[in-house]
């Protein structure tokens, strides 16, 4: 019987299933409780020593555009939170990832499954791209200034009611060393590619 | 009587030449453009709407105007960022239609979001997937429709539901 509080979340013989929902709970908690790091929800690979931080909501497509990057050779970081210390570098958080496309609903893979590796060391952020998944449309995003690139920070970051002066202050250092864009976006694979692109121009 | 600008429950961050102002009160952000955050700095209770207009004119060299400065403060009052009594409304559409023109050419704007609450920013399951997922791949995580239910197995079930 798992309970959080007074409540009881589960009765099962299935520990599995326990783990599970105890994981997802303590997740949650770690993310809204933490002190010295930021929680922002999004997904994270590293490539060429930078972080490419996809944030968006759940649904937005950011496990599928995650999967894409790693299918492409990068180093898996997360695909639920971008952990970002004071001096904006993002911190690994590598669960499994969770596939939500139809042939593969519910699946959990591994970054191994997908033939890559899972970045270990903080890393600085070369793109934060907030992308929405939408069928047929054409990865061209627009760069946000740094004012706009922070609000659309702050709308994904778990705890900016509790902490919002410590998440403005990670941003401000994160914000200005980083290419920060926004679209939507069809297929995956084709947003990837520009992403590691991208990365790649930048560090020249 | 003279806009003011509200200081109280505020985080206030310049970021070149964007202002990002955080509401601890009302858990909003909002980011005020150049034109807009000198207009919202020269709100000192003290400046007409005329000598508001000159002040941003010598800090931006933007010629603003009255009518400029009277959209930039309905802006910054639809975000409460002033104090004081609410500013008149604009009542005629032609009026109103020309005040829309003019925030098109003159780059006064405030962006704004609702701060997302702890279970806003975190991945869901919505519950039209999560009863269709066979019940080993449970994803465990708060349903999308009522975040206080999670996507379990489901008693006897061959398929996983929101409990």
């Amino acid at each position: 019987v798992l309970y959080a509080g007074a409540r009881q979340l589960l009765r099962t013989h299935d520990r599995d299933e326990v783990l599970r929902l105890l994981r997802s709970h303590l997740e949650q908690a770690v993310a809204e409780l933490a002190r010295t790091r930021v929680f922002v929800h999004a997904g994270v690979v590293g490539w060429k020593g930078r972080a490419i931080v996809l944030p968006g909501s759940s649904h937005a497509g950011k496990s599928s555009l995650v999967a894409a990057l790693l299918r492409l050779g990068a180093e898996y970081y997360s695909d639920e939170y971008a952990v970002i210390d004071a001096r904006g570098r993002v911190h690994p958080f590598p669960r499994p990832l969770l596939l939500r496309d139809e042939s593969e609903l519910g699946r959990a893979v591994t970054a191994g499954d997908l033939g890559t590796s899972t970045g270990r060391r903080s890393l600085p952020v070369g793109i934060v791209a907030l992308a929405r998944y939408e069928a047929g449309a054409a990865w061209r995003p627009q760069t946000l200034t740094p004012g706009r690139a922070v609000l659309d920070l702050l709308a994904h970051t778990v705890m900016v009611r509790r902490q919002p002066e410590q998440a403005v202050s990670a941003f401000e250092q994160l914000v200005p060393r980083s290419l920060v864009v926004k679209g939507t976006r069809g297929e995956a694979v084709d947003a990837a590619r520009w992403l590691l692109e991208a990365v790649e121009e930048r560090r020249g | 009587m003279n806009p003011r600008a509200r200081v109280q429950g505020l985080v206030v961050r310049r970021l070149k030449d964007e202002t990002l102002v955080y509401d601890l009160k009302r858990h909003r952000a909002h980011c005020l453009g150049l034109v807009t955050a000198e207009v919202w700095q020269a709100c000192d209770g003290a400046r007409t709407v005329a000598e508001i207009a000159a002040a941003v004119e010598a800090a931006t060299g933007h010629v603003l105007g009255e009518d400029g400065v009277g959209l930039a403060l309905l802006r910054l009052e639809r975000a409460r960022l002033l104090e004081g009594p609410r500013l008149p409304l604009p009542t005629s559409p032609a009026r109103r239609a020309a005040l829309r023109l003019l925030a098109v050419g003159s780059g006064i704007a405030v962006a704004s979001i609702v701060a997302p609450t702890p279970a806003q920013a975190a991945s869901c399951t919505p519950s039209g997937q999560c009863v269709v997922m066979p019940n080993t791949l449970c994803t465990g995580l708060p349903c999308c429709e009522n975040v206080a239910l999670h996507c379990t197995k489901k008693a006897n079930g061959s398929n996983c539901s929101c409990n």
